[in-house]
């Protein structure tokens, strides 16, 4: 039995194999203009790496999910990714309770039950202030290779430049500014996780942070701003292996689930 | 002989001699509008694949849409005084102004234009960017209904109105948008004023100054409008305009009966067309609904009787503040993630799940006053929300989309009590759903299912299905 | 010390000497800014008023997000964020909130105070927005159940002789920020804007009878210095919903252009001071007619005309050479006039009008500076 979840999200594509109840392969790529060869790619990809001839054609089963889950067109049933997240999330850590998730241009706050179900959550609105777009943007103005590699720089900061703006096109005109002041670059990429962390957490703020707390996404790759979570959350925060993949695992194991019901 | 229209209009209901009658109205107005042959086959793609058009009563609600549609494009030439409210609407002073005169035309034209324009022909965006250019920016949660009706005006397909009835009694933006339209066009307004000062943990009690008070603008209002449009308000005019409306609001208790019915044997875009029509017309259009509600519930509940549905038996029923105006795929996102809707605020607040008022009140105005208190809407978002609170057992919900209006004060002040507050009170699943009901270009279908299917699959599995 | 010397020392032990009064027995009424709360009521049972005024500072603006959406006016989601973070000292210490409610922006605040904070005494009162009899009756309704809530909160009775003295003490202070609001008529001003935004910010916080003598120092001291400007510095009128106290970027960037603020129109912020409360008959009618009927309303009253007429009057007697809007984000009803007021204000006083916006953003400065400079630059010619 081999089954597929395929997550397309804003930025990368991830694909994550089961076979037999186990993790044979995944694979994680960039997605450009086309979305549909970026899912088919990512999933061939995953399966070399599994060892097994690349075509899609050899799942018995595949569930898409992310914002462009309607397009993929050799999946058998699309889900929503926060379902996905918090299915996979519990596979891996059974004792979570609380997942933060921040992708490329979603960030959301799921809490969870005992058997992985959702007892609430929420997700952002119209701004992309709380999100990896916002480190993105911020670390090519810092000039910053990527927005991983600010999370390092941003630790060793000892006094966080408050950056104010509400909004992702004015805090990088204030950052600009910032700049040109003189400020110490570690104490405003500092400044900029701590930003992303406070917007999720007023985002987050009615719902029950429990332990145990996991965070995942692209973003929680990213040792800044899961620092800053922790402050803002005051409560540590988990981070999977392969923080990014939760959400195909999550629609792996929802393809398993229907593979075995029928 | 037939005309390229033709297909469309029975589709919404048209019998035949009604087209042939209706024919150089139907040309005139959508030569104003802009509508051309080659608009034809998307409209009604659009209607059979959004609609429930096996129902003859919902085709019909189609067809008194449109026709209020060609009687608001038309109205100036056929040489009526023309009134524009806002929505929501205090209905009681239009209805009023009709059974008075049949010269006059009284009509909410925004929605008029979301109902046709949008949901039917999806050509509301231009529309929406000639309210933008004249007054209303984007960028400012400026009310996208205030957007469609100056629009309207501007790019000439509606007409000018004669007076503007100001529902400022709620809305702050809607007075200062007439002050708008009489900057631009010089027309005079009547003011509804009302003060929603309730404080919470009144509901269900309120100052009966408050109802005094909202009553009185009303007759001022009603005053002012014989001044403007020459005419007198006929003394038996409420009685008979109660008596006209009445039936709609029997129906409206009658179709709530109806869905408490698990399968529910109709759409959310079904009932959003209704409830917005009673909210919106007082002429033919409110005239062909009520014929069209009549075949409608008739319809429903013969497939109540036959245990028929449009969703699952037991499928997880919610409870929303209302449809989509102008973008029927909106609507379609609740029933498309598994969700029945068997009730929304409107229909409880106008419906049966409101409370009764008291009745103490003698003139029209406070009548009508005292209605728009015990709906709810009148009180504020405390009786707004103990609404949702009381529905909960009535319709048997397993949770609520309490969706919020962004660029809709009134109802933002909602936003996040009332999640809070239904989640303790009914210990039911809240997806708080922030939205523009009226217009879609920024809250689009994509742009909200993530929440409303994860919203789903949570009430799914808590049912154990 | 001078005048706002003297204001600021006041100021800063402010805190302290209500805590001291509240230990005394005094109680605090804290109250939603708007000018439609009659001071005098609460003076006169023996309390102490206080208005909510300060905003401006983002964090606090961001906080509030957890608990109402963020598309209403800034200056309101602040007091709510103020409110539910129970961490701020004008909140904690007040005894009672009161909330006039104007428009749904109030109201926004006026729903999260019942329900965000049910331990916190409270008390709302509708203002109609529209002016005939039956509209004064309301309000004069409801400043007649507020003051049977404060008899009933305090213990003490509000007395004709106590109600005329509270009265005449805020028409002495009215009548002072009316002097000074005449100084500025001059062709040599030597009062700035910013000085006098300053004292109506102290005015909300600070006690009644120092405040007064702190004004007439004030008046003495303007009149024997030297003018601040020339005369041939832009004056502007200056107005808009709301000047908070903590949000002076406006006229910060506007004096380091070499514009003089010579008149201010908000609603909240600078206290109405252009009608005395007359004290014969019925002074419960007496304060309606003042706070209400002669009041020129904000821009959420029906039709907004009479405060644009009033504008067009104050750019005139004033002598302004331009008209500075300056509007919080998503207050709808200051957006939309802000749309036709400017041809009206061209064709009727020939002058130009700016529209500034805010969302109390650090970033917005920059952009406002060129707007500003810019405008200026249109003005002098």
């Amino acid at each position: 039995m081999l089954v597929a979840g395929v997550d397309v999200g804003a930025a990368t594509a991830k694909t994550v194999i089961l076979g037999d109840g186990r993790i044979l392969g995944h694979a994680v790529n960039p997605v450009g203009y086309d979305i549909k060869s970026a899912a088919d790619e990512t999933s061939r990809e995953a399966l070399r790496k599994a060892g097994l001839s690349p075509s899609t054609k050899n799942f018995d089963y595949v569930v898409s999910t992310g914002y462009a889950r309607e397009s993929i067109e050799f999946a058998d049933k699309t889900v929503s990714e926060i379902i996905c997240h918090a299915r996979g999330v519990h596979y891996l850590i059974p004792s979570a309770r609380f997942i933060i998730d921040m992708g490329g241009q979603d960030s959301k706050a799921i809490e969870i039950g005992e058997e992985g179900n959702i007892v609430d959550f929420v997700m952002n609105d119209k701004c992309a202030a709380g999100t990896g777009r916002f480190l993105e943007v911020m670390a090519h103005i810092l000039h910053v290779a990527s927005m991983d590699a600010m999370g390092p720089l941003a630790l060793g900061s000892k006094e966080p430049c408050p950056i104010s703006s509400t909004c992702t096109v004015f805090a990088e005109t204030e950052v600009v500014v910032l700049r040109a002041r003189g400020k110490d670059r570690k104490d405003l990429i500092a400044g900029v996780h701590k930003a992303v962390a406070s917007r999720v957490a007023v985002m987050a703020a009615n719902l029950a942070c429990r332990p145990v707390a996991v965070f995942t996404g692209g973003v929680a790759k990213n040792a800044g701003v899961k620092k800053y979570l922790e402050e803002e959350f005051k409560t540590e925060f988990l981070v999977p292996e392969e923080p990014q993949i939760t959400g195909a695992l999550g629609a792996a194991l929802i393809a398993q689930a229907q593979l075995l019901r029928k | 002989m037939g005309s390229y229209y033709d297909g469309l209009f029975s589709l919404c209901g048209f019998e035949h001699e009604e087209i042939e009658k209706e024919r150089p109205r139907i040309e005139a107005s959508f030569e104003k509008l802009g509508i051309g042959p080659g608009d034809m086959e998307a409209a009604c793609s659009r209607v059979s694949r959004y609609h429930d058009v096996s129902l003859e009563g919902v085709r019909k609600l189609l067809g008194a849409w449109l026709k209020e549609l060609i009687d608001l494009v038309l109205a100036r030439e056929d040489g009526r005084k023309i009134v524009y409210f806002g929505f929501p609407a205090i209905l009681g002073p239009g209805l009023m102004l009709c059974a008075s005169s049949e010269h006059v035309f009284v009509s909410a034209p925004d929605m008029v234009l979301d109902h046709t324009m949008g949901q039917i022909f999806n050509k509301l965006g231009p529309i929406l960017e000639a309210g933008e250019a004249n007054g209303l920016p984007p960028g400012h949660a400026l009310c996208s209904l205030w957007q469609a009706k100056i629009g309207g005006i501007a790019k000439g397909m509606i007409p000018v109105p004669d007076l503007a009835l100001a529902s400022s009694y709620y809305c702050d933006m809607g007075s200062k948008a007439d002050d708008l339209v009489t900057a631009l066009y010089g027309v005079p307004i009547a003011y509804i004023d009302g003060i929603m000062d309730s404080e919470w943990g009144e509901y269900p009690g309120y100052l009966p100054e408050r109802v005094h008070y909202l009553g009185a603008q009303i007759n001022k209002a009603m005053e002012k409008a014989e001044k403007v449009l020459g005419i007198k308000i006929a003394p038996d005019a409420w009685q008979r305009s109660r008596k006209n409306s009445q039936p709609f609001r029997d129906n409206l208790a009658r179709l709530t009966e109806v869905m408490k019915a698990d399968p529910v044997p109709v759409g959310l875009a079904e009932l959003e067309l209704l409830e917005a029509l009673s909210g919106s017309s007082t002429g033919r259009g409110i005239q062909e609904g009520i014929k069209a509600m009549n075949i409608l519930i008739h319809e429903l509940e013969g497939r109540v009787e036959a245990g028929l549905g449009i969703m699952e038996k037991g499928a997880p029923r919610i409870m929303v503040r209302l449809g989509h105006t102008s973008d029927p795929a909106v609507t379609r996102l609740y029933e498309d993630a598994g969700l029945a809707v068997p009730l929304t605020y409107i229909l409880a607040s106008r419906g049966g799940v409101a409370v009764k008022p008291r009745g103490n009140y003698g003139t029209p105005g406070e009548i009508i006053a005292e209605y728009e208190m015990t709906g709810g809407y009148y009180h504020g978002t405390e009786a707004q929300i103990r609404l949702y609170e009381k529905a909960a057992e009535l319709m048997k919900l397993d949770g609520f989309v309490a969706q919020y209006l962004y660029n809709c004060r009134p109802v933002a002040t909602i936003s996040h009590i009332q999640k809070k507050y239904l989640e303790e009170k009914t210990g039911l699943p809240v997806l708080s759903l922030e939205i523009d009901n009226f217009d879609s270009r920024a809250y689009s279908a994509d742009s909200l299912r993530t929440k409303v299917e994860t919203f789903a699959e949570m009430l799914r599995a808590k049912k154990g299905r | 010390m001078n005048a706002l010397a003297r204001l600021d020392s006041h100021l800063k032990s402010r805190l302290e000497d209500l805590s001291k009064a509240k230990e005394h027995g005094h109680k605090i009424i804290g109250y939603a800014a708007g000018g439609f709360l009659p001071e005098e009521l609460v003076l006169a049972c023996g309390a102490i008023p206080l208005c909510f005024i300060q905003a401006g500072d983002n964090a606090v603006l961001r906080n509030s997000a957890a608990y109402v959406c963020r598309w209403f006016d800034p200056f309101w989601r602040s007091q709510v964020g103020y409110l539910t973070s129970g961490k701020d000292p004008y909140y904690n210490i007040v005894d009672l909130i009161v909330v006039p409610i104007t428009d749904n922006h109030v109201r926004a605040f006026s729903n999260a105070v019942g329900f965000y904070t049910p331990e916190m005494r409270s008390f709302v009162f509708g203002v109609p927005h529209v002016k005939d009899k039956v509209a004064l009756e309301y309000y004069r309704k409801g400043i007649g159940r507020l003051r049977k809530e404060l008899e009933d909160f305090t213990g003490a009775e509000i007395t004709g002789s106590r109600l005329k003295q509270s009265i005449e003490l805020c028409n002495r202070e009215r009548e002072l920020f009316r002097n000074i609001s005449l100084m500025r008529k001059r062709r040599n001003v030597n009062v700035s804007g910013r000085d006098f935004v300053a004292l109506h910010h102290g005015s909300f916080l600070a006690d009644k009878e120092i405040m007064i003598d702190i004004l007439e120092q004030f008046i003495k001291e303007a009149d024997d210095d030297d003018p601040l400007f020339s005369g041939n510095a832009p004056r502007i009128l200056f107005t808009g919903s709301t000047l908070a106290r903590g949000d002076s970027k406006v006229m910060d960037i506007l004096s380091d252009n070499g514009g003089i603020i010579v008149m201010e129109e908000f609603a909240e912020g600078i206290r109405p001071y252009r009608n005395m409360v007359q004290v014969e008959g019925d002074l419960i009618a007496r304060l309606a007619e003042a706070y209400f009927m002669d009041r020129i309303c904000p821009g959420w009253f029906r039709p907004g005309t009479e405060r644009l007429d009033f504008l067009i009057e104050l750019a005139e007697e004033y002598r302004a050479s331009g008209v500075i809007w300056y509007q919080l984000l998503y207050r709808e009803s200051y957006k939309v006039e802000s749309y036709f007021f400017p041809g009206i204000l061209r064709k009727r006083a020939g002058i130009p009008m700016l529209v500034l916006e805010s969302e109390y953003d650090a970033m917005e400065t920059g952009p406002m500076k060129t707007r500003i400079e810019t405008f200026m630059e249109t003005i002098r010619g």
